[in-house]
């Protein structure tokens, strides 16, 4: 199968000042994309799935030409993404954020019909075009609202109308679905569906390992900046799918305890989410082997000064390869 | 169907017309304000002028001006400013406030020239001011009892389109220099108060010493409101107006190189630094 988008070797670094002109504070680099390399395949969904910070936009930025890569090269529909900048701008569809990029004072239907000229789309087509977008989306009975009144969910849907105004092969979705209500998220993963069955390839971004489950064909699971696993969700799994997990709520949490948890015979890996920094409330998520493993876990959450709560056994999910592989959990505190 | 437009550059010039029209429009404050100033601030001038020169302040402005209302000179001089002034701000400014909204990366992911549409956003204001330029200028004509012929008024939008667009150049050079400290508004103000200083809305440029006209003669504004009050109020010894216009053009497409180059600069960096997108 060709391959719709095609990364080798793509290094970002953004080096940045700390303060403002004046007070001018040290300097920082940060390394947001270190030698990624993926593909993505003609008329399929692909998710890059990280926490906070791993690079997931900056790997949007990239491919829709918005930000120039230090080294390495990418390939978008076959187009260079420095080299054939507009050949790649035709081929693609961004949507960038989720409440963001409106006119206000514009209704919904106006501010498409305005992306719409600036795509220089006949007005008889884009007329119709956006008749059929508002319908996909649920936004028809808004769309001469003015943005100003729109919540937050009918923003993001409006943002991926957007994207797909010029109905476009290649589409990049960066956390489609990130504050949006159950009934909403479930509308954007229909269209998503719907994309990819209509033979468009997805290329989206989230932090939520169920969402990657359940939309994608496959998964580039990226973190610091590093790719550092792909496959499908189940070959992803089948790398945990032996070990056994448990998830244990403690307060009274400390750093300590959990290189100790790590160290433990048997432990695979093991990674924590503070929920409360005042009582010192986290949820340990550990992955390990054997029954003797769990008597110490246990042992040593139990000898610790931190008060054990509960703890559950789950099945291993993608989020387990997260884990074990950084030692770090997937998604923020909600 | 068809899908795209034969002429995709109308199509984007006439989108970013009808958007700003559109928004502009649903800012009715904006546009009271942009209407009314010139009037006030005429008002507070005739009032000074009053106050200094007493008796003889007519007379003394019409000797130093040439012009016989005061309130003609002023009003058109007047509107011509905010012109101006709102141009090289918005030049600037809009690309800030875009940068806040979230939409101004989007524009770079259509097929266009992103200088190109910042232009076509400083002509949508200009149209606008054309507007506002002519009711201004229809009534205080009106009250000063004279007309104007259509060749005048063709001339009169000419002469305001060659003054003000050209300030867009400086607006994008401003952008250029200062969207990364975020405070263009700043130092958008500090220019727009230059050019306006050194344009003449208010008074002849021969109130400066000789330094400073030379100076006001690269300022496109100052030929502008030079010429639009000669001919507004139809003084006799008109400069020669070919020259002049030749002169106006030049400088429009002086200033709009100038902006061309320190924007696409600021552009090739902010694609390199992730720019665009900070807001
Ligand atoms: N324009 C920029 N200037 C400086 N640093 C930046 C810029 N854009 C991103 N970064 C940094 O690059 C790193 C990766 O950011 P990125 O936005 O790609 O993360 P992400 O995976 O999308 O995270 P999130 O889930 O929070 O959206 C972060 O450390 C971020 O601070
Ligand atoms: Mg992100």
């Amino acid at each position: 199968m060709a391959s719709s988008v095609l990364v080798e070797n793509v290094s970002k670094v953004f080096h940045t000042r700390e303060g403002g002109l004046l007070f001018r504070g040290k300097k920082r680099v940060v390394e947001a994309l270190k030698n990624v390399s993926f593909e993505v395949r003609e008329g399929e969904v692909f998710g890059l799935l990280g926490p906070n910070g791993a690079g997931k936009t900056t790997t949007i930025k990239i491919l829709s030409t918005l930000l120039l890569p230090d080294s390495g090269d990418a390939w978008v529909n076959g187009y260079h993404v420095v080299k054939e900048a507009n050949k790649v701008r035709e081929s693609i569809g961004v949507s960038l954020y989720s409440d963001r990029g409106f006119y206000w004072k514009l209704s919904g239907r106006e501010n498409l019909m305005y992306f719409a000229r600036l795509y220089h789309l006949e007005r008889s087509y884009a007329k119709s075009r956006i008749d059929y977008l508002l319908k996909l989306l649920d936004l028809e009975s808004d769309a001469d609202r003015l943005v100003e009144e729109y919540s937050t969910g009918m923003k993001s849907k409006l943002n991926i109308a957007r994207a797909l105004l010029q109905d476009p092969p290649v589409l990049f979705l960066d956390e489609p679905t990130i504050g949006l209500d159950p009934t909403a998220a479930r509308k954007v993963r229909e269209v998503i569906m719907e994309l990819r069955g209509e033979g468009k390839t997805v290329l989206l971004t989230t932090h939520n390992m169920y969402e990657a489950e359940l939309l994608c064909d496959r998964v580039a699971i990226i973190s610091k900046g590093r790719v550092i696993a792909i496959g499908t969700p189940g070959e992803l799994k089948s790398k945990v799918s032996e070990h056994k997990v448990i998830e244990v709520e403690l307060a009274g949490f400390d750093e300590g305890l959990l290189e100790m948890v790590k160290q433990g015979r048997g432990v695979i890996g093991a990674a924590a989410r503070i929920r409360d920094p005042v009582s010192g409330l986290a949820e340990l998520r550990i992955v390990y082997d054997g029954d003797f493993a769990l008597k110490d876990v246990l042992g040593m959450l139990l000898s610790s000064r931190g008060r054990l709560i509960s703890v559950k056994s789950l099945e291993p999910t993608l989020e387990d390869v997260f884990v074990t592989m950084t030692g770090e959990r997937l998604e923020a505190p909600s | 169907m068809k899908r795209l437009v034969k002429y995709p550059v109308l199509a984007s010039l006439i989108g970013v017309i009808i958007k700003e029209m559109k928004i502009m429009s649903r800012y009715i404050g904006t546009l009271v304000i942009v209407i009314s100033l010139p009037y006030m601030l005429s008002g507070f001038f005739i009032g000074v002028g009053y106050t200094v020169g007493g008796e003889a302040a007519n007379r003394n402005f019409y000797m130093n001006t040439g012009v016989e209302s005061p309130l003609l000179y002023l009003t058109l001089g007047g509107t011509l400013m905010m012109a101006s002034m709102f141009l090289i701000e918005n030049a600037s400014g809009i690309i800030r406030e875009e940068q806040l909204i979230g939409t101004f990366e989007l524009h770079y992911l259509t097929p266009n020239n992103t200088i190109l549409l910042w232009f076509f956003h400083a002509i949508a204001s200009s149209l606008l001011f054309l507007g506002v330029f002519a009711a201004n200028a229809s009534l205080v004509i009106a009250v000063a009892g004279s007309l104007l012929n259509p060749y005048e008024w063709l001339l009169v939008f000419a002469i305001v389109l060659l003054g003000i667009l050209p300030l867009a150049g400086l607006g994008l050079v401003v952008a250029a220099l200062t969207v990364r400290f975020k405070e263009v508004w700043a130092v958008a103000n500090i220019v727009s108060s230059f050019i306006a200083m050194l344009s003449g809305f208010y008074y002849p440029l021969e109130v400066f010493p000789r330094a400073v006209q030379l100076i006001a003669q690269v300022v496109p504004t100052s030929h502008a409101s030079e010429l639009l009050k000669k001919i507004v109020s139809g003084m006799p010894g008109q400069p020669p107006l070919a020259e002049r216009l030749t002169l106006m053009a030049a400088l429009a497409l002086g200033y709009l190189a100038l902006g061309k180059v320190f924007y696409s600069r600021w552009e090739d960096e902010a694609r390199r630094k992730g720019e665009l997108s900070k807001y």
